[in-house]
């Protein structure tokens, strides 16, 4: 790790462009989320608008529980053992669980990033919490606690994946803030739902994806693969300046600056700490397979005498 | 060594990856968003491997029946009284609640049509509900069959009905005339698709529920009885609270005008469940 002092020629010249740099991600990444949130707020209101025989011309219509990837994963112990779905499952979620599973090993919870709807929302509320608390926010939690609320969804996704086998039923929708999300117009979505979409969206005025964080079971299961996925974030800690930038954006709270690789299972691989986006060096934070090549720096020798 | 991925390569396999896995999953056809009406197997037991009647839904059509079962349309149209209509093949299991629905205190619904494909594949089922009831016309062919030994006919009576003749039972009380016409639409279609169904012209005008009895008499009851178009409206038109409703259901009440039935069907509850706990709110 370079000292600050030391960097400031390095720092200048990784700045140059930075601006253009990071909203060129940021733009990018935002595209396609929103792509996926007019897409799946369509479909499902096409859903509904097909009672009355109306429907939005070139969008599918399907219940939304028909397409969530994790129904697929709710549903592999019925599938194993009984040869079914559960109730309101169809095979398209075994489809998207699959593909979400490929994307997962890859590059990590970029469904989560890049993706989630839910995601998503909670990220646009977030840009008004952060204008209204600046620097506070995403910061209200104590670190002390918040590591262990951390792991909150997995019990959330230990009893969901119980209370499925057990019951053969959809129990998670009662609970559900995406379903709620986007079917809160129904008058189907049952009060818990609602109750929790809206702790969820009102608590994204203070904490940046506090659903992801705390309480998605997809999220919590998706995380798991952080620690094995093939495209990590890593640092390279020869050039790093420890500016912590990395550490500033990251939405999940991850200290990246202290990290050589994110194996975090809060990662959602949102590409905000790069060195595309927040790193101001380049080639210092990226996503990448493999391990970063040792090169000698300006004026270090790599011969056996150390500086020359 | 190393291999940067940078965002637009992300950018675009997130984006190649689920439309082409979308449309590689259509081409092999594996995509579907609604159900495929495949019945769960059993999976221990004398009948492993079969489809569980158990797991019928009201979507079910007598064709998806066929499929699961091994059970003929014809012989499914026969008994639920559907054999004079079109095309028998795409009555689906709720279609038969919603044309008969309770007679007699037996319900008659997708549960009756669980009972009636057990005990003529001979798959095991026991049916949650204790008022299911079975149409005389399942009964006979049942017996015509041979499906049933003595000692299950005897213990199958107390469920037979006959399918509603002159009047049919209606929900009523509160709005008497849309009532009377869910039951003149009734009436209408036992009268007319039931060849089992004496034709005695329909009585718009009641407001009383009326059924046949499986002896064959006439007994009448003043009470307002949930039925398959029933609405949470008119539920609570009889005094009982949205609160109290809740509390049965759950979850919240759906829009008032929500059909009951309609309402457990999507949201995968029994109705028969629902129907009997909100029964007994009546003051």
């Amino acid at each position: 790790m370079l000292p600050l002092d030391s960097s400031t020629e390095l720092e200048g010249k990784g700045r140059m462009g930075m601006k253009k740099k990071k909203n060129l991600v940021a733009k990018l990444r935002l595209g396609i989320q929103l792509f996926f949130l007019v897409l799946i707020a369509s479909i499902s209101l096409n859903h509904s608008l097909s009672a009355y025989g109306i429907s939005i011309p070139f969008v599918g219509s399907a219940s939304l529980h028909g397409i969530c990837p994790f129904g697929g994963v709710v549903s592999i112990y019925q599938l194993a053992t009984v040869g079914s779905l559960v109730k309101k499952v169809h095979e398209a979620s075994l489809v998207l669980m699959g593909i979400a599973f490929f994307l997962v090993i890859l590059v990590g919870p970029a469904f989560c990033g890049w993706v989630c709807p839910l995601g998503t929302v909670e990220e646009l509320i977030g840009r008004i919490g952060r204008r209204i608390f600046k620097k506070k926010y995403n910061t209200f939690i104590p670190a002390a606690i918040d590591k262990y609320l951390r792991y909150l969804r997995y019990g959330v996704l230990i009893w969901v994946v119980y209370v499925t086998a057990t019951t053969m039923q959809l129990v998670f929708a009662d609970y559900d803030p995406y379903y709620a999300l986007f079917n809160f117009w129904t008058g189907e979505v049952p009060l818990t739902a609602i109750v929790i979409l809206a702790v969820t969206l009102i608590g994204s005025l203070f904490i940046e994806r506090p659903f992801c964080k705390y309480g998605c079971p997809y999220g919590a299961l998706l995380g798991l693969f952080n620690k094995v996925r093939i495209f990590t974030i890593r640092r390279n800690s020869s050039t790093c300046i420890d500016c912590k930038a990395c550490d500033r954006v990251c939405p999940m709270n991850i200290q990246v600056s202290t990290a050589s690789a994110v194996r975090d299972h809060q990662c959602i691989t949102c590409l905000k700490c790069t060195s595309e986006a927040a790193c101001p060096v380049n080639e210092t934070v990226e996503l990448m397979a493999g391990t970063f090549a040792v090169k000698p720096l300006e004026g270090v020798s790599m011969e056996k005498g150390g500086v020359k | 060594m190393n291999r940067y991925m940078r965002s637009y390569v992300l950018a675009a396999l997130v984006i190649g990856l689920f439309a082409g896995g979308i449309l590689l999953s259509q081409a092999l056809g594996w995509w579907a968003t609604e159900s495929r009406k495949v019945a769960r197997k059993i999976t221990t037991g004398e009948f492993t491997g079969k489809a569980d009647p158990a797991d019928i839904r009201g979507s079910y059509t007598f064709a998806d029946i066929e499929k699961n079962f091994g059970l003929p349309v014809k012989v499914l149209a026969q008994a639920f009284g559907y054999d004079k209509e079109g095309d028998p093949a795409q009555i689906r299991a709720k279609d038969i609640e919603e044309r008969y629905g309770e007679i007699d205190g037996k319900d008659i619904g997708t549960d009756a049509v669980r009972l009636f494909v057990s005990l003529y594949t001979g798959i095991p089922y026991k049916s949650s509900e204790e008022n299911t009831g079975i149409l005389e016309t399942a009964f006979r062919i049942l017996k015509e069959a041979g499906k049933i030994t003595p000692q299950m006919e005897n213990e199958l009576l107390p469920r037979v009905v006959k399918i509603p003749g002159g009047v049919a039972p209606v929900a009523q009380g509160t709005e008497p005339a849309k009532a009377t016409t869910g039951a003149a639409t009734t009436q209408k279609e036992a009268g007319a698709k039931s060849p089992a169904a004496p034709s005695q012209p329909p009585s718009p005008q009641t407001t009383v529920t009326t059924t046949q009895s499986k002896e064959g008499s006439t007994t009448s009851s003043p009470e307002v009885l949930i039925k398959g178009k029933t609405t949470f409206k008119e539920v609570l038109a009889w005094g009982v609270t949205k609160a109290q409703i809740e509390k049965v259901l759950g979850r919240p009440m759906p829009a008032e005008g929500t059909g009951i039935k309609d309402w457990c069907t999507k949201e995968g509850l029994e109705f028969g469940t629902i129907r009997d706990a909100l029964q007994k709110l009546k003051p």
